[in-house]
């Protein structure tokens, strides 16, 4: 009965450990986060009671400085990275939606992810040669019927 | 006679109900500020406008700050527009249907568009206040990319986290404040955390002034790129 007993905390214990890792994950340190942002939150704040003021004015009022981005900056862009420099719109053939949604995200290995990618679209455009070879051989057959 | 009087009315009544059931929005536009810090110490401020139709599927950023500009996701382009010129044009995945403006008029956000792609539902769990959704990917690409894991709360979409194929995260994003805009909820910021290197990239996204299915400004929402589409 005791074993029973022990083993059944045991188990309970591990299970909720596992559990507790998943929830855990969905956890960040808002306060970290603020703190780090808060810079921009104040220039932000200045923009919205002066609309028409200019990063350049900011610049010169000492508002900013040489650490803050003034270039273009695109919406689209992760840490202002393009994916991978390379057409990302192939993944969108082999894996869809969420491999080109990946590949954002991935920015480590690129060059592992660039073999697969070209091994992807070798796979691709050998598939769909077969595909018209099949067709082109099946209508070609029938028109001789 | 009476009889199929009163079932005329039912399905009157059935038609009218499943009708209010299909209404879907199909417009959003708003103000949207984009603060990131990157793990160099490098800031970056961004200010403007969002627009959005389901139907038409352009994705129309237009920046006040830190410079006047347009940036329009088209199909698989990308078009950087100052000055009604294109400056550049990338190719790029098609952004739109997977941003979070799409996906919330298509009530596809709370498992984020993925139920429709090729990623499985590996497991399913509560814990806490909850529900932990693990996506895996096919086994053909499970070498090349990690599992995703979201999470939702009240069935509005909490968080998700990116993994690497070693179970490693690589990216989390949160999703707070929601607003419910006339039946549609919308989160009004948005948190990315992404670590690269073992230090950690900021990227906070709000959204404010919000507007759903606005008439007018037409010619935003359909944007003609200068020369293009």
């Amino acid at each position: 009965m005791k074993k029973l007993f022990l083993v059944l905390c045991v188990s309970a214990f591990a299970f909720g450990s596992v559990m507790a890792n998943d929830s855990e994950l969905f956890s960040y340190d808002k306060a970290k986060v603020q703190s780090a942002v808060s810079d921009m939150s104040q220039v932000e704040q200045l923009i919205s009671q002066n609309p028409t003021v200019s990063a350049d004015d900011l610049m010169a009022q000492g508002k900013i400085d040489a650490s803050f981005e003034v270039s273009s900056t695109s919406p689209f862009s992760v840490n202002g990275e393009p994916p991978l420099g390379i057409p990302s719109f192939l993944w969108g053939c082999i894996l869809g939606l969420v491999g080109l949604l990946i590949v954002y995200l991935i920015t480590e290995d690129k060059e592992e992810t660039k073999k697969a990618l070209w091994g992807c679209v070798a796979s691709a455009v050998v598939g769909i040669i077969f595909y018209f070879a099949f067709w082109g051989a099946l209508f070609a057959g029938a028109s001789t019927i | 006679m009476k009889n199929i009087r009163y079932l005329l009315i039912l399905s009157l009544f059935c038609c009218a109900f499943s009708s209010l059931d299909a209404q879907k929005f199909f417009r959003l536009k708003g103000d949207f500020s984009i603060k990131a810090k990157a793990d160099n110490g490098k800031s970056q401020l961004t200010i403007g406008k969002f627009y959005y139709d389901r139907n038409f599927k352009k994705l129309v950023y237009i920046n006040t700050f830190p410079k006047k500009e347009s940036w329009v996701s088209i199909d698989t382009s990308v078009y950087h527009i100052v000055n009604n010129k294109v400056i550049d044009r990338q190719s790029a995945p098609p952004i739109a249907e997977f941003s979070i403006f799409h996906l919330a008029l298509n009530s596809q956000l709370s498992n984020y568009g993925f139920k429709n792609t090729v990623l499985k539902i590996e497991k399913v769990e509560r814990q806490g206040d909850m529900v932990i959704t693990t996506w895996a990917p096919p086994e053909k690409a499970a070498k090349l990319f990690g599992k995703i894991k979201t999470s939702t709360k009240n069935n509005k979409l909490f968080g998700i986290v990116f993994l690497d194929t070693e179970g490693k995260v690589l990216k989390k994003q949160f999703f707070n404040n929601y607003k419910n805009l006339n039946g549609l909820e919308f989160p009004q910021e948005v948190v990315d955390i992404a670590y690269v290197k073992g230090k950690e990239n900021y990227q906070v996204t709000t959204y404010k002034n919000i507007v759903i299915d606005d008439l007018t400004e037409g010619n935003i929402y359909n944007y003609s790129v200068p020369g293009g589409k």
